[in-house]
């Protein structure tokens, strides 16, 4: 896999999670309802989907569930499912509420923890239902027969329209947000380019940057579907894509470091390759104990290095998380820019490292297979295609963009800051002439409906699912994603479940260089490692990242 | 002068002890109206049975002719809409269950249905039942009386700590728009406009109560005496007929304290009804019309400040009989 394509399925379990975490923060961090059954919702909302796309029960095969809508035109598909799922996941979580929601803040927990566990129980133990015990599989993710995609037809190039569509808002939002600062690139222009000359001429036609962006995004899908029925130079558009949301990454990280000192540079890059090469010995040793014994004493000198530097220096100690933040992408791009080519350059393959190089910059496309062949100058043969999980993300992004949107306005309402008040002291809400109640059952609905969502994302993800769905361990992850973001803080959340997912992804790579048999017990060890990056984000930033989110409320622009 | 606040016979225990036994006063429209006594006499478990933050064993409270137990306990109208909406719920599982249930057949399909609207009913019933009992967490709503117009503050102040003054303030006013969800995503415009006017009106009261420069500070930060005063300012965005006052200038510095009991008089003649409960004696005697002395859960007396200041029984209820 190229390195763009575990960003990718990275990405998509930052949606998922995401998702479920803004449900969890809703209610734990706007309302202060604990929710340790929060998983709950998401096994209900994966299931229930799930028996909307699955074909009728075949008594013959060894799958065994009660319901499969699959065959039913309109009813049958993934759009309903979802649907369905999140109602009802909400009108369980609403029911679930109504006697418990009375109980103080660790009663209630441990009375979710149980229901939940009495849900998981009950998908594992009543094999009629959904398969007992044994994984529920046999449907496919949602337009997933259009793939491989034919560009010429014209199903095929929506399916690569509705993908350019998505990552060009998503885009066009970063880019909005950056082109009123100073900046030797000629943003504003470009953002005249990019949204189509919307941005200047209609800004009372179009209110907020979101209008702007997602009516940009749907022109750049339209026009991108009508030139890949045309022709067949998808390469053309990916690469365009790709180009133009690597101007924006890149915007935006120079925007936020732009007032670092050089030494806060240099003490960020210093950790980043200090990471790097205390990690050096797991691929370049051969004996496993030297390499492990090494790594682990350089690791340890370098966060001592760090801890020590934090304690004793003050500037240092004023950039902590800055500097942390740099060296993290150090880190990243020396993975996904030099790592990649160590292998070509070894060999002296001067277009193997191009090709790589390429490849990693398009990362809009899926290289190799059997795709659309081109011929390029110094890369050579290659062949692209819109593989399935970039759609996937399209799809995961779109809708996650849409939920964030309506939680926001939900948050920032008046709506909000009684849940707000809530959290802080229920009598003065009482006081207020505001009745509590109604508002905790209605933050539970949302939050379980949003639980519910992120659970039909995960059955189209995994394309099978287990009771294990429902371990109460996924609760907690959710729960530390909304630590580390910020409590009450949904953009928090969202970085706090990349920040989960990097974690994740990069010790799964890590895993990668021990011998098989060990590799289980690496991956079982990175629980112990969560378990510690708990303590120390409850420990040391109980604000998380970004810290609660203030509500000044000022007067309202559109901005 | 109409009296808006009228209790009879009111008994509390806990327990062994009987924190209220038996008292019975009226508070009339437009007055201050003192509440004194001796530590442990009853008056700030009086204040929380009217406010109905307590329920009392026995009396009655009636405000503004209404009893308060009835302005509590949801009407039938609403039990209809609460149990109607909880029938309709269940019906709604019973009928996705009735669809799913398609691959059971038709008799299946009905028989799913049928039981679903059976558990509504059911549950329509049970809440009506529950509604009737005292069991029902929906009983006690002092919610309510707010919604009536009577409003009350805390001994020890409870602003939000994690939000802002202004915040603070504009919790307060009734029945906003944006706090039905739907109206926060259907009708965005009246939401801000509403939010924009909820604005100015605090902004007023913040210098009313000269918090301005604090409004964007977390109420947390704010000093004791600004807290008395922000927990005033927003029972006042209430816009109450009667607010209930538990010891006002307590921990408040003298110079803050005159200024307080300024506002309080101002605000009298503006119309508004105070009850407080104040040991600070200066304070009562000169911003009272009329002072309720209460002791051992009983009212010993009623009168003007000047009665009050020369009742023997008053003296030897708080000075122990000498």
């Amino acid at each position: 896999m190229a390195a763009a394509d575990v960003v990718i399925s990275f990405a998509l379990l930052v949606a998922i999670y995401g998702t479920l975490s803004l449900g969890l923060n809703l209610k734990f961090g706007h309302t202060g309802l604990l929710d340790f059954g929060h998983v709950g919702f998401f096994l209900v909302g994966a299931y229930v989907s799930t028996f909307f796309v699955l074909p009728p029960n075949d008594p013959t095969d060894f799958t065994e569930y009660i319901i499969g809508l699959g065959d039913v035109p309109i009813l049958g598909t993934w759009a309903v499912g979802a649907l369905v799922a999140t109602v009802l996941a909400g009108i369980l979580g609403g029911l679930v509420a109504l006697p418990t929601i009375r109980l103080r803040e660790d009663y209630l927990a441990i009375t979710l923890l149980g229901i939940s566990v009495i849900f998981q129980r009950v998908i594992q133990s009543e094999g009629w239902l959904a398969n007992g015990p044994d994984a529920l599989r046999g449907y496919s993710p949602p337009l997933q027969s259009l793939f491989p995609l034919e560009v010429g037809t014209l199903a095929g190039a929506a399916a690569f329209g509705l993908f350019v569509a998505v990552v060009w808002a998503v885009a066009t939002v970063g880019l909005s947000l950056q082109q009123e600062h100073e900046s030797r690139l000629p943003l504003s222009e470009i953002y005249t380019v990019t949204t189509f000359g919307l941005a200047s001429r209609g800004s009372g036609l179009f209110g907020s940057r979101f209008t702007v962006a997602a009516v940009a995004g749907a022109i750049a899908g339209i026009l991108s579907t009508g030139f890949l029925v045309a022709t067949t130079g998808i390469l053309l558009i990916g690469a365009l894509v790709s180009l133009y949301g690597w101007l924006v990454v890149t915007v935006e990280i120079a925007h936020k470091y732009s007032d670092l000192d050089r030494r806060e540079w240099a003490v960020g890059i210093g950790l980043g390759t200090g990471l790097l090469v205390a990690l050096l010995p797991l691929p370049l040793l051969d004996s496993l104990a030297a390499s492990v014994a090494l790594t682990l004493g350089l690791l340890g000198t370098l966060v001592f290095g760090y801890y020590k530097a934090v304690m004793s220096i003050d500037w240092i100690n004023k950039a902590k998380l800055t500097v942390i933040g740099v060296g993290g992408l150090w880190f990243v791009s020396i993975w996904y820019v030099l790592l990649p080519i160590a292998d070509p350059i070894s060999a002296g393959s001067v277009s193997g490292v191009v090709g790589t190089l390429f490849e990693n910059a398009v990362w809009a496309l899926r290289f190799g297979g059997d795709g659309i062949g081109y011929r390029i100058a110094l890369v050579g043969d290659v062949t692209v295609r819109l593989d399935y999980s970039r759609f996937q993300l399209a799809l995961f992004v779109l809708s996650l963009g849409v939920l964030y949107y309506i939680l926001e306005t939900a948050v920032q309402s008046p709506f909000g800051r009684v849940l707000r008040a809530i959290r802080n002291d229920e009598d003065v809400v009482k006081s207020l002439g505001k009745d509590p109640f109604v508002y905790k059952i209605q933050s539970m609905v949302i939050g379980s409906a949003l639980a519910g969502f992120a659970g039909a994302m995960w059955a189209m993800y995994s394309q099978g699912l287990t009771f294990r769905t429902g371990d109460p361990e996924t609760t907690f992850i959710a729960l530390l994603i909304v630590f580390i973001g910020g409590v009450g803080n949904n953009k928090g959340v969202l970085l706090g479940a990349g920040v989960y997912w990097a974690f994740q992804q990069a010790t799964t790579q890590l895993a990668g260089y021990f011998p098989a048999a060990l590799r289980v017990n690496v991956l079982a060890f990175r629980l112990v490692v969560i378990g510690v990056l708990f303590l120390i984000v409850l420990y040391y930033m109980p604000d998380g990242l970004l810290g609660r989110e203030e509500y000044s409320a000022e007067v309202k622009t559109n901005d | 002068m109409t009296e808006i606040l009228e209790v009879e016979n009111l008994q509390k225990r806990f327990g062994g002890i009987t924190a209220v036994d038996g008292a019975s006063f009226t508070i009339e429209e437009g007055s201050i109206t003192g509440l004194i006594g001796p530590n442990g006499a009853g008056k700030t478990t009086t204040f929380n049975l009217i406010s109905g933050f307590e329920e009392p064993d026995g009396g009655t409270i009636r405000f503004r002719d209404k009893n308060l137990q009835n302005i509590m306990t949801p009407s039938r109208d609403e039990r209809v809409i609460w149990g109607g909406a909880s029938a309709l719920t269940f019906g709604a599982i019973g009928g996705i269950a009735g669809i799913a249930a398609l691959g059971l057949g038709a008799a299946g399909t009905l028989g799913t249905i049928a039981a679903s609207a059976g558990v509504g009913a059911g549950v329509y019933a049970g809440q009506e039942k529950a509604k009737q009992s005292r069991a029902s967490h929906r009983n006690s709503r002092p919610f309510m009386l707010a919604r009536e117009g009577l409003v009350r503050t805390f001994q020890i102040t409870r602003e939000l700590e994690e939000m802002t003054t202004l915040e603070n303030l504009m919790l307060a006013p009734q029945n906003q728009a944006g706090e039905n969800l739907a109206n926060t995503w259907l009708r965005q415009d009246a939401v801000d406009r509403e939010e924009n006017a909820v604005r100015e009106r605090a902004e007023e009261m913040l210098e009313l109560l000269e918090l301005d420069h604090v409004r964007n500070e977390r109420s947390g930060n704010l000093s004791g005496g600004q807290r008395k005063l922000l927990e005033l300012g927003r029972v006042l965005m209430i816009d109450p007929d009667l607010i209930l006052l538990d010891e006002p200038v307590a921990g408040v510095n003298p110079a803050l304290t005159e200024k307080l009991m300024a506002r309080i008089e101002t605000l009298r003649e503006e119309g508004y009804t105070f009850c407080i409960v104040e040991h600070d004696m200066e304070v009562i005697m000169n911003l009272s019309d009329t002072i309720i002395v209460m002791s051992e859960g009983k009212t010993l007396t009623e009168g003007s400040p000047e009665e009050i200041q020369q009742n023997e029984e008053v003296i030897n209820a708080y000075l122990g009989g000498n």
